[in-house]
């Protein structure tokens, strides 16, 4: 049993259990806090700091990310204070500059009371989160996409910007992007995943016909859990 | 053969993936630069993926993806070598040698010049590294006859 | 020659006296500072110099050649000590050798023109007498004249790893962490937090499982005393991660050196291998129940590597991507175990801490600030090199009296303390106090101890643009706030250079400052606005200048200069040949003229004029 600890938001005691990160037990007591990069199949990465709370530490007050921030008793946090509204704000400037064309960031920042930024735009539909890699290495466990470079040149890559050998096309990374940057295209029997540069084909079902996914991606399923060879010969529906 | 060169220095590192780092250094001396291939190679012999290879490989500025050439010249960049004139030092090269005043390739491959953010000897500065040998208090002047040599 | 292994403290101590009794302390020895500064000035032709020399003279069993590390005069250098009597030669060349050994050493004769010169002329005889020297504190780096960093016995012939059986088998752990607690001493690489405290926490975490990581990942441009340190006196940093290792209970370190030091990487592994020899690292050390040692691990060039939470990502084989503290590597570090990260000074502090005593130690330095500090002392200044003070010293003390002033006569601008992202301090800051708290209450830090100086010909707007853009680049670019918004305050600080600033844009700068200190994840977004934020505090006008009057004071932004020629040019046509636009123009022994549209401001022209023609306003 894990302990229930006690910890202070904007002046309310709030419960819960000791070690919850804290932007999860937030959105449980409605209290609102933005975020952007964060997704409750993978681990918190903590890097669009939209979420970003204040700490009381020593007498002084810390920034922190509190989608990564495991909490423990006595902790007092605020989360709106003057500071943090004009911080999140520039956060948002910076991320509207970089994709200005992205319907979630220009919602979000709206919401946050931003509608224009001060700084040249950019039209960049990747936000940087890192959830498609992210969900690739813990959900899906084949780390075939990954980051390249640092700084303001870091991407979302397949190794060597090639055709990424170990994407099993399940489209995870399609699904998880916040921005709808990554595309996917399931056309003639070949899934396409243009920015991981591949292209896959798809299995039929024996008895029905259509697409039931790529060969690859049943492969795969098929090893880890080891399944008859014959296992995905049909579709879901058809299956006795 | 290229690949047991890559074997040899894996088993050097104990197939110690954590050494990833310097196992890329060594592959890089081996290769001058870091092939595709080798790398590939790397990532099935670590058992890591190769997303995690390209990923170090391009994050650390000592790493190079392409070939470089003959003579590798770092320009550094440090502080005390920037209040001292190395700015100057990069342009004037970068004009001769008709390379990007980031630094790259010469067109006969001879040199590759590559800035640096302080080699650690900023008494001397400026100071210009040629193949490993340190060259202090340098001018724009003495940096070009150096690669006349 | 196989060592043979000390088990138990007295072993050592025999071996110890062994050492001392053979080395007759009369003896003539020449000492060779071999530091990195002065292998470019050539001295590796000097030691072969003397090699043969004294093979010639058939002195070598009489004088004794020793190469060592750093001594921190690298303006100097190659610099030539000779020892019992401290005698100082700087700048010598193979060619003085034998002049050498025939005077001064057989005869005693001095040779006026390797000595160093004072301001008024005289000459000064020995090494501590320099004023360069004569106001240092060097606890800690004065081993490095003495000791070759290749030998271990000249490390423990000066007294080194005496601490070690002390802490090993007659301190507790507590005892240990208390010492160093009471000491005061505060962490060398930046952060300033106290060593002691930090080990405290490491020890009480109930994993068996814990790690010591040495921080050499010395990227702050401007500072090179870790690769002084760990290349001249490897040893020292190893007995203070032994002591640690019996404090918190850990048995494997892991030092991470930046590639760019192969001599410190190269002499770090004979050291460990020596001390393998020796039985100081390994199972059961000195007969206690300590087992240690140590894999060196090399960087790929990453300044935030130098953030101990990317450090630990990279020595598991990871890009340098820094996390959210807490958890702190004392609680949670490499491989999730509690992991000590301490850098190469801090480790070479401890030694001394448990020898000398925590009393002595804190007798050193200020209130808070204990101990000494080496600061590498460059830029524009007439003494660059290694110095080490006791905290409190005033940066003037250290500019004028150390480092002898600035270089040329010119007029001090600033001095630039913490690396990239420490501050600008303007002239009326040099009465300040250097140490951790009074350094970050002028808008600076201490980080790992650059010293940056800077004169009249330094724009300051186009320093804080350097720094930004440096750390735009080194930037792991994991968070929004760094990543972009280092990103956005280059583009406006690369704006004002270039004449296009509005009046806005430095309010934009610091209001972004905020938020990127804030926000950012690490400390290298939280400390990178420094640059900015000090040089805005003290050195306004700069920034007003290039926005308002479309001036850099100092002449160096390039979109806001202009080359002329003036009555001096006596015609001879170098400018006109060195010219790579082909914009200066002008027949012989007649006054030349500069086409501004084909100039590209390179300033290739100024440095070839003899006749000081070229003005640049």
């Amino acid at each position: 049993m894990t302990k229930e600890i006690t910890i202070t938001v904007d002046g309310r005691k709030v419960k819960a259990a000791e070690g919850l990160y804290l932007l999860d037990v937030l959105k449980r007591n409605n209290i609102y806090v933005p975020s952007l990069c964060h997704h409750d199949q993978v681990h918190p990465y903590g890097v669009c700091r939209i979420c970003i709370v204040e700490m009381e530490l020593n007498g002084r007050r810390k920034v922190m990310s509190s989608c990564n921030l495991k909490i423990a008793d006595g902790q007092v946090f605020h989360t709106t204070s003057e500071k943090l509204t004009k911080e999140r704000k520039i956060l948002m400037e910076l991320m509207l500059a970089r994709s200005s064309g992205a319907k979630e960031v220009i919602e979000l920042a709206q919401r946050l009371g931003v509608e224009e930024t001060r700084f040249p735009k950019e039209d960049d539909g990747c936000i940087m989160c890192g959830l498609c890699v992210k969900a690739c290495e813990q959900v899906v466990g084949v780390s075939a996409i990954g980051f390249e470079s640092r700084g303001p040149n870091r991407k979302v890559s397949a190794p060597f910007d090639v055709e990424a050998e170990r994407c099993i096309g399940c489209g995870s990374c399609v699904f998880i992007c916040p921005t709808n940057f990554i595309k996917m295209e399931d056309k003639n029997h070949v899934r396409k995943i243009p920015l991981w540069h591949v292209e896959l084909k798809m299995k039929q079902c024996k008895s029905c016909g259509p697409d039931i996914a790529p060969e690859k991606q049943l492969e795969y399923i098929r090893n880890k859990v080891k399944l008859p060879e014959n296992f995905f010969d049909t579709c879901l529906n058809c299956r006795p | 053969m290229d690949n047991a060169k890559v074997d040899k220095i894996v088993e050097k590192h104990k197939k110690d993936s954590c050494q990833l780092i310097g196992i890329l250094q060594d592959v890089q001396k081996v290769f001058n630069y870091l092939p595709k291939s080798a790398l590939d190679h790397l990532a099935k012999k670590l058992d890591i993926p190769e997303s995690q290879v390209y990923n170090v490989a391009t994050f650390f500025k000592a790493f190079s993806l392409n070939p470089r050439g003959k003579h590798i010249v770092h320009v550094c960049m440090g502080t005390a070598c920037h209040v001292r004139g190395a700015k100057r030092i990069m342009e004037d090269v970068a004009r001769e040698l008709s390379i990007p005043e980031a630094g790259g390739n010469t067109k006969d491959m001879e040199h590759t010049v590559e800035q640096v953010n302080c080699v650690g000897a900023c008494a001397l500065g400026p100071v210009i590294i040629y193949d490993g040998e340190y060259h202090g208090s340098m001018t724009p002047e003495k940096t070009l006859k150096l690669f006349k040599k | 020659m196989k060592r043979q292994r000390l088990n138990s403290q007295e072993s050592l101590k025999k071996y110890r006296e062994a050492l001392v009794k053979a080395r007759d302390p009369n003896q003539k020895v020449i000492t060779v500072c071999g530091g990195t500064g002065c292998i470019a000035y050539g001295c590796k032709k000097v030691v072969e110099a003397f090699k043969t020399e004294l093979e010639k003279q058939g002195l070598t069993d009489k004088v004794k050649l020793l190469v060592t590390g750093c001594h921190g005069f690298c303006e100097r250098g190659p610099l030539v000590v000779i020892r019992p009597e401290n005698l100082f030669y700087q700048r010598v060349k193979a060619e003085d050798v034998p002049e050498v050994i025939e005077k001064t050493v057989k005869n005693g004769e001095l040779i006026e023109r390797l000595q160093y010169e004072g301001k008024d002329k005289k000459k000064i005889l020995k090494e501590e007498d320099i004023p360069f020297y004569a106001k240092q504190q060097r606890t800690i780096f004065g081993f490095n004249g003495y000791v070759d960093p290749k030998s271990i016995d000249d490390y423990i012939a000066i007294g080194g790893y005496s601490a070690l059986p002390k802490a090993l088998l007659e301190m507790t752990s507590e005892k240990i962490i208390d010492e160093v607690k009471k000491s005061g001493l505060r962490g060398r690489g930046g952060g300033g937090f106290l060593t002691g405290a930090k080990w405290e926490i490491c020890a009480a975490q109930a994993d068996q499982t814990k790690y010591i990581v040495c921080n050499a990942d010395e990227g702050d441009p401007g500072a090179y005393m870790d690769r002084s340190v760990l290349e001249g006196n490897p040893h020292s940093i190893i007995e203070g991660m032994l002591i640690c290792a019996k404090a918190i209970g850990a048995s494997h370190a892991y030092v991470y050196v930046r590639n760019e030091y192969p001599l410190a990487v190269e002499n770090l592994g004979i050291a460990i291998e020596q001390a393998r020899e020796l039985g100081l690292l390994g199972k059961k050390i000195l007969g206690s129940d300590v087992d240690f040692d140590i894999t060196v691990n090399r960087g790929g060039g990453a300044f935030v590597c130098g953030e101990e939470t990317a450090l630990l990502n990279s020595l598991m084989g990871k890009t340098g991507e820094p996390h959210q503290k807490p958890p702190y590597p004392a609680i949670s570090g490499l491989f999730g175990k509690p992991t000590i990260i301490n850098n190469v000074e801090t480790w070479a502090n401890v030694p001394l801490i448990i020898s000398k005593g925590s009393a002595w130690f804190a007798s050193i330095g200020t209130e808070k600030s204990k101990g000494t500090k080496i600061f590498s002392l460059v830029g524009k200044i007439n003494n660059t090199g290694l110095v080490e003070v006791p905290m409190g010293m005033t940066l003037r003390e250290i500019v004028y009296d150390i480092g002898g002033g600035i270089l040329k006569d010119k007029k001090f601008k600033a001095i630039q303390t913490g690396g990239p992202s420490g501050g600008c301090l303007p002239e009326e800051k040099l009465d300040l106090m250097v140490d951790f708290d009074k350094l970050t209450e002028a808008g600076s830090m201490m980080g790992s101890g650059g010293m940056i100086v800077m004169d009249e010909s330094t724009c300051m707007v186009d320093l804080a643009r350097y720094f930004i853009d440096f750390l735009k680049g080194e930037s792991c670019g994991k968070c929004t706030p760094c990543r972009e918004g280092l990103k956005q305050m280059s583009g406006i600080l690369n704006r004002i250079c270039d004449g296009n600033g509005t009046e806005a844009d430095i309010e934009t700068l610091k209001d972004m400052s905020e938020t990127v200190k804030d926000a950012s994840i690490c400390a290298l977004g939280g400390t990178a606005p420094n640059p900015v934020l000090s040089t805005i505090k003290y050195f306004r006008n700069e920034y007003e200048a290039h926005i308002r009057d479309k001036k850099c004071l100092a002449h160096t932004c390039k979109k806001l200069i202009k080359f002329e020629i003036n009555q001096k040019c006596t015609g001879c046509t170098r400018c006109v040949k060195t010219c790579p636009t082909t914009a200066i123009s002008g027949k012989v022994k007649t006054v030349h003229n500069i086409d501004q549209g084909k100039c590209i401001q390179c300033g290739v022209c100024v440095d070839r004029c003899p006749f000081e023609a070229i003005d640049v306003d």
